[in-house]
């Protein structure tokens, strides 16, 4: 069972960095319509995305729904620690006090899987 | 404005993509992958998901992703209504309650990024 618990955290991290990804892309020119063009790093965000979910999948086929519930806001802490981390973005004071009150409500919105098997 | 404009479309992109995945899964492309690449809908479904992609990318195109992401989590809400409205499903009082709090979560982000415009 542990392995599939890392399995999601796994799947959790590589979201995290495939928004990272579709953040430089998207910074860089992101996708040109016109001329039928992406920026190379958001396709490596987007097939970081796919590798991800593919995890996600596999790792809740095992793991109980209530899984879930405290699993997917980790993305939540996760993906602005890495903005701030390798994109130099600031974390201010409410960007965290808002990211905190968002998981908090997450949490609370998935309360039921807690009971679920 | 652009910002508010590009995560609207975001959101509305999001809310039809699940709405017809929803439709297809319980249809019987849910249940055999031949019926499932017949099915019209599951095309519109894909239409869909890559208009979320597309949208997400102009919002990330304007906003810092540390706001972004969390602010992404209303999709959660409009999930939640689409699947009260469209599907009859049951609303539970933890579901209005979390929402409420994820949405005042959002409302504090937002505060930031004015005060961080204002003092720039």
């Amino acid at each position: 069972m542990t392995q599939y618990y890392l399995l999601a955290f796994t799947a959790i991290t590589l979201t995290g960095f495939a928004q990272l990804f579709l953040k430089v892309g998207a910074s860089r020119g992101g996708f040109d319509l016109r001329e039928r063009r992406a920026h190379p790093m958001l396709l490596l965000g987007l097939g970081t995305l796919a590798i991800a979910m593919l995890l996600n999948v596999r790792s809740l086929s095992v793991l109980p729904l209530r899984a879930l519930a405290f699993i997917s806001p980790v993305a939540y802490i996760l993906t602005p620690l890495l903005a701030g981390l390798f994109l130099g973005e600031k974390l201010s004071r409410n960007v965290v006090l808002g990211t905190v009150v968002v998981i908090v409500g997450m949490i609370v919105f998935n309360l039921r899987l807690f009971f679920l098997y | 404005m652009k910002i508010a404009l590009y995560l609207s479309f975001f959101f509305i992109a999001t809310a039809f993509a699940q709405v017809a995945l929803k439709i297809v899964a319980s249809g019987p492309g849910g249940q055999d992958y031949l019926l499932l690449f017949s099915d019209p809908l599951f095309y519109v479904c894909c239409v869909g998901f890559i208009a979320q992609a597309y949208t997400w990318i102009a919002v990330l195109k304007v906003m810092p992703l540390s706001q972004a992401y969390p602010i992404s989590s209303l999709n959660v809400v409009f999930t939640l209504v689409c699947a009260a409205v469209f599907f009859n499903e049951a609303v539970t009082l933890e579901n209005v309650i979390g929402s409420v709090i994820i949405v005042a979560g959002i409302i504090i982000l937002s505060c930031g990024r004015r005060d961080e415009r204002e003092s720039s």
